[in-house]
């Protein structure tokens, strides 16, 4: 068991020092994807499929290739065709090779508007594209399909005649032509239903959202005269980008470099290549290094969105509130390719509840869009929006306070999962105990037209594999170098874990990322498990660095390795403690002592905790038009143990808006023929700054015994339960239950007339 | 040894490791050996939960008299 | 294309430089200058990321060309600090943790600055109007209002 003993004092972990790499930020010199320049450097533009679902008939590329300025054009016959291969990536678990390298540039069909077909490189981005307007494919089209139950309905037009089942545990055999599917069971839900004094059952559907990293894909490629790729790129994960285009490519994966500049955001949808084998290949054909760069309209129509779905379920309790069956029924979009967010989003749709009867369904089904990518707690959202609000509905009729309701289910530290194993450490209940105290939840909601939801949600959390380097330098500062590419300030949270190991300050330690060739392996950024599993990685470099200087001072002092107490940056001989180093005196003795010191550590840990949280808004409808106004909200979730609480505070601040944003406005409009028409991030309606107010954030910690501080994840949850919270908060407000996301103004005004007629 | 099957039933085997517990489930399920186990490796896909942790050997991963082991979807995230 | 000579005072120097008529200010600031503080995230004027001062109004450098800024004055992020010395918001983002990945930075700190030297007592709603055409995905907000609310008392209390 890796069960630690977490301090009862912390020195760092919990204080807020300022980002190492801040200073760069606020002035405009970190280099993120597109600020990496190398003289030569071509420009690469793709052309991309303005249809949804159609054949490729022949690919003409030649006046494209004869335009000026033009050094190289690429379509997928320039691409090896590999066998179907699955490996392990960062969205919901596996993927299918094939399908990523079909996706890069469509081999024989395309499967939605904004499909790569073809790529040109040359000496800037206008010319590229004013080229790729001259390659002249013929498509046979086919009929494009774009929602869940049309595509599971009789007769649907069929997307892939082969596909391997998404990343679950299921029967080889698909389910139906466009999906396959997944089941959980726990207990008898015919028994328990039976138990149940009042049944609810009810159906949902949420619309495809994106990520919205305001910073969009891009990258830079450079094909070594002997073979060797070097890519610079804005990644979540440079081992997963080197891994797939080795795989993609045929490439050994010692021949790849790949450099992660800055990212500016990420989500989940920079985990995998898009335009990357593309620049590799311009690359190798050109002689020059290619930039290519995704614009908006193109990642908005071609990277991976967020599932839309379609959700039934039924919740059986009974009047003392007890939740006694629940079956829950979920088809998540997979887009183009099999493969989404289905079995997370399933297997979180309950879990935070202890229900002794279950059964979950969930289908992954292909559609005729981007292949859905993870976005922050993927599935989660749409199925707690389902689940709360049938519970808002169950404490009305009841006549239940919400949060006695959930506190008489919620599941506790052992209680079963319905995945079947105990549930580690968590804090849920004190959670709940904590909405109940805050001055938000006891105040008067004022006004007309004004009500207030709440909302309980679940994610999961990650270990798998991490790495990270220690230097001492001589003269007492340490460089660290992780694996973990840094996305909203882990640089400082590892930064802040190596000091209170190692007893040293933060300041003097320089924390950065590595390349694949330069530090061990490490899995991306996602899962919210930076701060924990690199943390632990950094944790166990310092122990082994403390070892080793233990061992100098040791030899210095005459005196057995074991006779060195290590006390918080000092180290002492036991027998005789005038004999005392600090830290940076003992550095400055290393060369002396046998040369200088480094560790590293790759770590996999297994003490996950998980994320719990619960979120209180108030708003105001305006019932003439349908608009709402936030006007308070307040999210309380259990950090584990906060590192930087600044920062955690942001990561639940950020997610929190981003459901604002999937519960109020933002989804993807297609029309028949299934052409995005809202390509732009003015009708990709984000949440701009007018449209939140302050997001309280109140941290809780139930210490996950797994990590030396008791860290657990905190960065996905916040994105859970908003959508929940503000449609009952609607209901409060004005009656209304909504069961569609986004819940827009028109969709409002609709409830509301129809309500009163 | 004690292990649940997808969550809906319990099922006691012997075995050292999580190799030998698939194998013994054999006799009893004989599809779970071709799902479970894939290139002689645990299927991409697979996670196992030994006592309640997410362990990483494996197939290889030991165990202890009255171990509880759940297989599961290997979920990803964002 | 025929590339026209252009001059404009960029950070307070002058600069002479070339440009096509196609190419925005953005690009020409980014690609021809190499200052590459100032972003893209839309190349539409709908997300901030590329927000410059040109002859003391806050623009969104996507949707200007490099040729109208011939004569003109230009204050991009890089100009902000003055050598060494940080912009108070610079400081007060560095310390209230306004930023995450840091990507919209540049352009909140261009438009804030705006917001002060017009406004330098601005109430939550003034700034949270004044900096509506600015997207950040990854903060919610909340910190940056909170770090533009401070630097406008560093700079109040630094005029007394």
């Amino acid at each position: 068991m890796n069960d630690y003993v977490i301090p009862e004092k912390l020195r760092v972990v919990g204080t807020t020092p300022i980002r190492p790499d801040g200073h760069d930020k606020v002035t405009g010199r970190a280099k993120f994807g597109d600020d990496f320049h190398l003289p030569g450097m071509l420009h690469g533009k793709v052309l991309r499929s303005p249809h949804a679902h159609a054949r490729i008939k022949s690919i003409d590329t030649s006046h494209a290739a004869a335009f000026p300025g033009v050094h190289a054009v690429v379509t997928a016959a320039d691409f090896p065709k590999i066998a179907s291969n699955v490996i392990d990536a960062g969205e919901s678990g596996q993927i299918d090779m094939q399908d990523v390298a079909d996706n890069c540039i469509a081999r024989e069909k395309v499967f939605y508007d904004g499909h790569a077909v073809a790529a040109v490189a040359a000496d800037n981005a206008h010319i590229a594209e004013e080229a790729a307007n001259l390659i002249q494919v013929a498509y046979e089209l086919l009929d494009p399909v774009m929602d869940v139950r049309s595509a599971m309905a009789d007769n649907a037009p069929v997307l892939h005649d082969n596909f391997l089942p998404g990343a679950f545990l299921a029967p080889t055999e698909k389910a139906l032509p466009n999906a396959s599917k997944l089941e959980l069971a726990m207990g008898d839900v015919s028994t328990g239903f039976d138990q149940a004094d009042v049944i609810i059952e009810r159906e949902f559907t949420t619309e495809t959202v994106h990520q919205g990293y305001i910073e969009t894909h891009i990258v830079t490629a450079q094909w070594g005269a002997n073979g060797m790729v070097t890519i610079w790129t804005t990644t979540q994960g440079q081992f997963a980008i080197r891994d797939q285009l080795a795989l993609v490519l045929e490439l050994p994966m010692s021949a790849i470099t790949v450099i992660p500049l800055e990212i500016g955001g990420g989500f989940g949808g920079k985990d995998s290549i898009y335009i990357d084998p593309l620049a590799v290949v311009l690359s190798k054909q050109s002689g020059r290094p290619v930039k290519m760069v995704m614009n908006r309209a193109e990642t908005l129509r071609a990277t991976g969105p967020s599932s839309g779905t379609y959700i039934k379920a039924r919740l059986g309790v009974k009047t003392d509130g007890t939740l006694v069956a629940a079956e829950f029924h979920g088809a998540y979009e997979a887009g183009a390719y099999s493969g989404g967010p289905v079995a997370p989003g399933v297997s979180t749709a309950l879990t935070r509840y202890n229900i002794p009867n279950v059964k979950i369904e969930g289908y992954d089904v292909l559609v005729n869009k981007p292949k859905v990518k993870p976005y922050r707690a993927p599935g989660a959202t749409p199925s707690n929006f389902a689940v709360e609000t049938m519970i808002d509905e169950l404490c009305r009729e009841l006549k239940l306070d919400p949060v006695e309701f959930r506190l008489r289910n919620a599941l506790t530290t052992g209680d079963r999962l319905v995945l079947g194993f105990p549930c580690p450490e968590i804090g849920g209940v004190e959670i709940l105990k904590a909405v109940q105290n805050h001055a938000h939840y006891q105040s008067d909601i004022g006004g007309p037209h004004r009500g207030r939801g709440l909302a309980y949600g679940f994610w999961f959390g990650a270990g798998l594999p991490s790495s990270a380097d220690l230097m001492v330098n001589s003269d007492g500062t340490v460089q660290l170098c992780s694996g973990s590419p840094d996305m909203s300030g882990t640089r400082i949270t590892l930064a802040m874990q190596a000091a209170e190991a190692l007893g040293i300050e933060p300041s003097d330690i320089f924390p950065s990322v590595g390349d694949t060739a330069s530090v061990g392996y490490s899995f991306q950024t996602v899962a919210s498990r930076t701060t924990f599993a690199t943390g632990i990685a950094v944790y166990q470099a310092a122990q082994d660095i403390l070892a080793q200087m233990a061992e100098r001072a040791a030899l210095i002092w005459q005196i057995a390795t074991d006779n060195v107490l290590i006390d918080c940056g000092r180290f002492l001989n036991k027998a005789n403690i005038q004999q005392c180093f600090t830290f940076k005196e003992l550095a400055g003795k290393l060369d002396g002592t046998g040369g200088p010191i480094a560790a590293r550590a790759l770590a996999s840990p297994e003490g996950v905790g998980f994320q719990i949280t619960a979120h209180l808004v108030d708003l105001a409808v305006d019932t003439e038009t349908g608009k709402v106004d936030i006007l308070r909200y307040t999210a309380f979730q259990d950090a584990g143990k906060a590192v930087h609480p600044d920062f955690v505070e942001g990561q639940i601040q950020g997610g929190t808006v981003q459901g604002i944003g999937w519960a109020l406005n933002e989804e993807y409009f297609y029309d028949e023929a299934g052409h995005l028409k809202n390509t732009s991030l003015l009708d990709y309606r984000m949440p701009t700054i007018l449209d939140v107010p302050n997001i309280e954030a109140v941290i809780l910690e139930t210490p996950n015994p797994g990590h030396p501080y008791g860290v657990r994840g905190v960065g996905e949850v916040p994105i859970v339960p908003p959508a929940a919270a503000i449609a009952n908060a609607l209901y409060d407000a004005a009656g209304i239950r909504m069961n569609t996301l986004p819940m827009t103004p028109a969709k409002i005004l609709d409830k509301l007339n129809s309500a009163t007629h | 040894m004690r292990e649940m099957t997808g969550g809906t039933e319990k099922v006691a085997v012997n075995g050292a490791n999580v190799r030998e517990v698939i194998q013994a489930l054999e006799s009893l399920y004989p599809n779970l050996t071709g799902l479970l186990i894939k290139n002689d490796q645990l299927g991409k896909g697979i996670a196992v939960a030994v006592d309640g942790r997410i362990v990483r050997r494996g197939l290889y991963e030991p165990l202890q008299s009255d171990s509880e082991i759940h297989f599961i979807p290997a979920l990803g995230a964002g | 294309m025929n590339r026209q000579q252009v001059t404009a005072t960029i950070n307070g120097e002058l600069k002479e430089f070339l440009c096509e008529p196609r190419q925005s200010l953005l690009e020409v600031l980014r690609d021809e200058l190499f200052l590459t503080g100032t972003k893209e995230g839309c190349n539409d004027g709908n997300c901030g990321a590329c927000n410059v001062i040109l002859d003391g109004i806050v623009v969104n450098a996507c949707c200007i060309f490099g040729v109208e800024t011939n004569g003109g004055h230009i204050t991009t992020i890089e100009g902000l600090s003055k050598g060494n010395e940080l912009h108070p918001l610079q400081q007060t983002f560095l310390e209230g943790t306004g930023m995450q990945c840091g990507f919209c930075t540049p352009g909140f700190l261009i438009a804030a600055s705006a917001l002060l030297d017009e406004n330098p007592e601005p109430t939550e709603k003034e700034i949270r109007h004044w900096l509506v055409g600015n997207l950040c995905r990854c903060t919610g907000y909340d910190k940056i209002v909170k770090s533009v609310q401070d630097a406008a008392l560093i700079l109040r209390e630094r005029a007394l």
